[in-house]
């Protein structure tokens, strides 16, 4: 028993230290060119390796066309395997988009951890609200659960109605891919 | 014991080592696969105009219509039949052409030209250079000379009458009879309260001097500026005293050496910069004053 105990610890040992020379920036390039199929660039960016985490910070989103879409404050990544995370904070959308949405996003975050490994779970506040979600990677669905602010509910009905609203009140939004 | 416990300590420390040095390769067999640079969007922040072909609209006080001389000279052909030297007197007609602008200097300069056919494809013509067979030797005050088949030609501008382009304008002290330009605006050049180094510019003076070509040379005398026989600039002659240019800070024997970091190297260079000067919102001048260099920002306000 004891053996076994201390292989498990060698093992986390081992993928710890796995993580903390993984080089992350440059996994956050291929990530870049991953994203580059999708004609999406995130720009301007500096990038910090904090040794189990990554930062991005100051980064501009460019959709299709090279249009600017958001400026992002942070993005925290965080791979260890058994929880991982994306946290996004301070998310300004560009100004085209004021039409449909409130530009200021306060935090958007993704978690995928060994105790629900199917389903990545979403949860975000800002100016339109508090949300939270879920996406099945089983089934290829997304879904967002949002409890609107006042100022979405007022200024933004259009967008509101794209939604499909719950028993409870709150609204849904679905896609499945 | 002690020795006991130092083994499991050492044999510990060893596979943890192992492991260690283990996932570090692992890391850099990664890095080999991996790419080192990300991807950046590139946005163009030159603030050089882009380059359209040339409008008179927005130059020399609108078009201008020229004619070549009709007194015909007896050509001065050396003995040897070469072609006479760009001081010669000139010779014949040249009637398919129209001259709408110059600029010039004892050792250069630049005209505007272009055929009577296409009247608005105007092109910016040095001297050496040449336009439908005809090369331009030399620019006089009122007129310019090209040379063709070992003869020179005179092209001038003619008088026109402003007042029918220009509108209600006053006659300009000293001017032609016959021709208006704009007035003046009151000339504004605020000390910044911006960082050190940059000034603020009328936008109403910027545009006064690209409606208005010919003022500029009123107030400012330049020369190109030479180093081991390549152009590097625009070296200032003169400066009147008072004028906008003086106020802005440039003086006498300044050379500009680059404008909104476009390298000043030709008329055409400073032509570019002009031709949008009155869309710019700010610029930015490095010069060579007393062998140093200096950079000088003006806000256009």
């Amino acid at each position: 028993m004891k053996k076994v105990a201390k292989f498990i610890a060698y093992v986390f040992f081992f993928l710890a230290m796995v993580i903390f020379f993984t080089p992350k920036t440059n996994l956050y390039y291929k990530a870049e060119q991953f994203l580059q199929n999708y004609k999406v660039t995130v720009g301007a960016e500096s990038v910090k390796d904090n040794g189990f985490s990554l930062d991005v910070s100051d980064s501009v989103i460019y959709a299709v066309d090279g249009i600017e879409s958001a400026k992002v404050d942070n993005i925290s990544i965080m791979i260890l395997g058994l929880y991982n995370s994306v946290s996004v904070e301070n998310i300004v959308l560009a100004s085209a988009a004021a039409n449909f949405v409130p530009t200021k996003v306060d935090h958007l975050e993704a978690t995928l951890s060994i105790i629900n490994p199917i389903n990545i779970a979403l949860s975000g506040y800002g100016d339109f609200g508090e949300m939270f979600g879920s996406v099945n990677l089983k089934e290829r669905h997304l879904s967002i659960t949002l409890e609107p602010s006042k100022l979405m509910k007022q200024r933004f009905r259009n967008t509101m109605k794209m939604l499909k609203k719950s028993e409870t009140g709150a609204y849904v939004y679905e896609y499945s891919f | 014991m002690n020795i006991v416990s130092n083994k499991v300590v050492m044999a510990t420390g060893m596979i943890l080592l192992v492991l260690v040095i283990i996932a570090k390769v692992i890391g850099l067999v990664m890095l080999g696969f991996l790419p080192h640079e990300g991807i950046d969007k590139i946005i163009q922040k030159s603030v050089t105009p882009t380059y359209h072909r040339y409008n008179l609209k927005n130059m020399i006080v609108k078009p201008v219509v020229a004619v070549v001389k009709k007194e015909e000279v007896a050509a001065e052909i050396g003995p040897d039949g070469k072609a006479i030297s760009p001081d010669a007197k000139v010779s014949a007609e040249i009637s398919d052409l129209i001259l709408t602008g110059m600029y010039g200097t004892s050792t250069g300069g630049y005209v505007f030209i272009a055929k009577k056919s296409m009247a608005k494809k105007t092109e910016l013509l040095s001297v050496g250079e040449s336009f439908a067979g005809y090369k331009l030797v030399k620019i006089r005050k009122d007129a310019a000379i090209f040379s063709k088949g070992g003869k020179n030609y005179s092209l001038s501008l003619e008088k026109f009458d402003l007042s029918k382009y220009m509108g209600n304008t006053k006659n300009f002290k000293g001017q032609k009879a016959g021709v208006t330009v704009p007035k003046r605006p009151v000339q504004k050049v605020k000390k910044a309260s911006g960082p050190a180094g940059e000034q603020v510019v009328s936008k109403k003076e910027i545009k006064y001097y690209a409606k208005n070509f010919k003022e500029i040379w009123k107030d400012i005398a330049m020369n190109p500026h030479k180093k081991n026989g390549k152009m590097i600039g625009f070296k200032v002659m003169r400066i009147r005293a008072g004028s906008p240019f003086a106020k802005l800070g440039l003086q006498k024997n300044d050379i500009i050496t680059k404008a909104n970091n476009q390298s000043m190297t030709s008329f055409k260079d400073a032509i570019k910069i002009y031709e949008g000067i009155d869309k710019l919102d700010a610029i930015e001048l490095t010069l060579i004053r007393d062998n140093q260099e200096k950079e000088i920002v003006y806000e256009i306000r």
